[in-house]
């Protein structure tokens, strides 16, 4: 997934870049701010971060154009958080919105929100050692058999099935899974993941979800 | 003349609308008043405009501050330095008071009420404040959000994010845990956010919503006593009731009443 940003302040946008990619995105950022609108275009891209007070243009005109020519998310940044900011950040097409300064996790929601990565029917099932899980119906299979996961269930192998091979410390189980109006603790994972262990145990996975004493889980 | 002084709201406009006298007795009393109430006119636009340009300059401030803050901000997240990320959060904080202090007054002018649900504004503070919340291994229990309100949405999280930051602020148990909550009544929705903190001890309890208290026992760092006296002000202006109920060393429980209005049952069913 590619990111741009246009953003004048060469300090944040240098930050953000790292920020985005240490997130495991690709990141283009303009820097010159004389034609802005052919600039953008001219780029290939997934989602757009554009700052709404640039030196020349208005954030709101150039989000008007680029919509035109293209659907791709577009996510305001703006240092006034009033709502008539909002309500044109609506109005000339934009996504999303974000207030400076950046707080990283309200950032990275709407990033994944705008690009829908949320959205589980994006793909329909992951595969690990003949073991699937179908994203559609939170649902575990296994040679002929298969078992319904709750949510909490499927939120972790999710995780761990899009990690597969590497092993994940409680603490960045934890980091991931907090979210989503969702706030786990320690106690309440490890249910979690012993309630999950015996549903693949049922569906003859026994040992699938592995524990590295001391580093954490791995599949 | 008395009469009419006394209907007068703003006293100082009686100049306005007495009757001009021409007679040798009673010119001289006509001028000097209108004068004088003229002068007293003039320094009140002034003071006014003066008052504006001051509020406009914080306003302008706080959101060219924001730009290097958010950089800084990044550059912490990037680094992963927690000490300097904790430390940028306190600027983040205090800039956000001198912004709705400074808008505190004119608030009138500045909401939009609009229906909301509590989950909505609820989530996102919990989301920014993730750092503190998993570092210091806060156990939070979130519950009962999905209840609309009308009201402003801005001034709203602002306020919250005042009670939210004290009850992180003064959690001092081993197990620490934050509980946000909302009850339906006949009349009313409640929103409780309770902590089991150090607590108000019973004689500061009448004080805490007073401008620059900041409690006889609590740690003084990182406490303005302007938090809480900015939640009642604008409370007021929003008609929600806010009220705080604390056992001193077990826990605080702060409560915002939302009026129910007969619109309410509408509402929830839109």
């Amino acid at each position: 997934m590619k990111i741009f940003i246009v953003e004048d302040e060469p300090k944040i946008r240098e930050e953000l870049k790292i920020l985005l990619e240490s997130e495991g995105y690709q990141v283009e950022a303009l820097s010159s701010f004389q034609n802005v609108v052919q600039d953008i275009i001219k780029q290939e891209y997934d989602l757009l971060l554009l700052d709404i007070n640039l030196p020349n243009e208005n954030g709101f005109m150039i989000c008007k154009e680029i919509k035109k020519h293209r659907q791709t998310p577009i996510i305001f940044v703006t240092s006034r958080n009033t709502e008539e900011d909002e309500l044109n950040s609506i109005l000339s097409g934009g996504d999303d919105f974000v207030t400076k300064p950046y707080n990283k996790y309200i950032l990275m929601e709407k990033i994944r929100r705008a690009l829908k990565l949320h959205d589980p029917t994006r793909y329909k099932e992951l595969v690990v050692h003949e073991v699937v899980l179908d994203l559609h119906f939170s649902v575990v299979k296994y040679h002929d058999q298969e078992v319904e996961l709750t949510r909490n269930e499927f939120r972790i192998l999710y995780y761990l099935f899009l990690n597969a091979g590497i092993v994940l410390s409680k603490e960045k189980l934890i980091e991931y899974l907090w979210n989503d109006e969702y706030y786990l603790d320690e106690t309440i994972l490890l249910v979690n993941i012993n309630r999950l262990r015996k549903k693949l145990d049922d569906i003859g996975l026994s040992d699938f979800v592995k524990t590295k004493r001391g580093v954490g889980y791995f599949i | 003349m008395i009469h009419s002084c006394d209907k007068l709201k703003e006293k100082y406009y009686i100049s306005e609308i007495i009757r001009k006298d021409d007679s040798i007795e009673g010119y001289p009393y006509y001028y000097v008043l209108k004068e004088a109430s003229k002068a007293m006119n003039d320094k009140i636009s002034d003071i006014e405009k003066n008052e504006r340009d001051y509020e406009e300059y914080i306003e302008s401030f706080a959101h060219e501050i924001k730009t290097p803050i958010a950089a800084l901000s990044l550059y912490a997240d990037n680094m992963k330095d927690a000490s300097l990320k904790y430390e940028i959060r306190k600027i983040e904080e205090y800039v956000e008071q001198v912004l709705y202090y400074a808008r505190s007054d004119t608030a009138e002018k500045d909401y939009f009420v609009k229906k909301i649900k509590l989950n909505e504004i609820i989530h996102p503070l919990i989301l920014k404040n993730k750092d503190v919340l998993l570092n210091n291994e806060i156990k939070l229990n979130v519950h009962d959000l999905e209840v609309l309100v009308y009201t402003d949405e801005k001034w709203l999280s602002f306020m919250i994010r005042q009670v939210l930051n004290n009850a992180i602020k003064y959690l001092d148990k081993e197990e620490k845990t934050i509980e946000i909550y909302s009850e339906v009544h006949d009349n009313q929705v409640v929103l409780v956010i309770l902590d089991n903190g150090c607590g108000i001890r019973a004689s500061d309890a009448p004080r805490v919503f007073d401008k620059g208290f900041t409690g006889s026992n609590r740690k003084k760092e990182y406490a303005t006593g302007i938090g809480l006296y900015l939640v009642k002000k604008l409370s007021e202006k929003l008609d929600i009731a806010v009220s705080i109920e604390s056992k001193y060393q077990e826990y605080t429980k702060v409560s915002f009443v939302f009026p129910k209005s007969k619109m309410y049952e509408e509402i929830q069913k839109s």
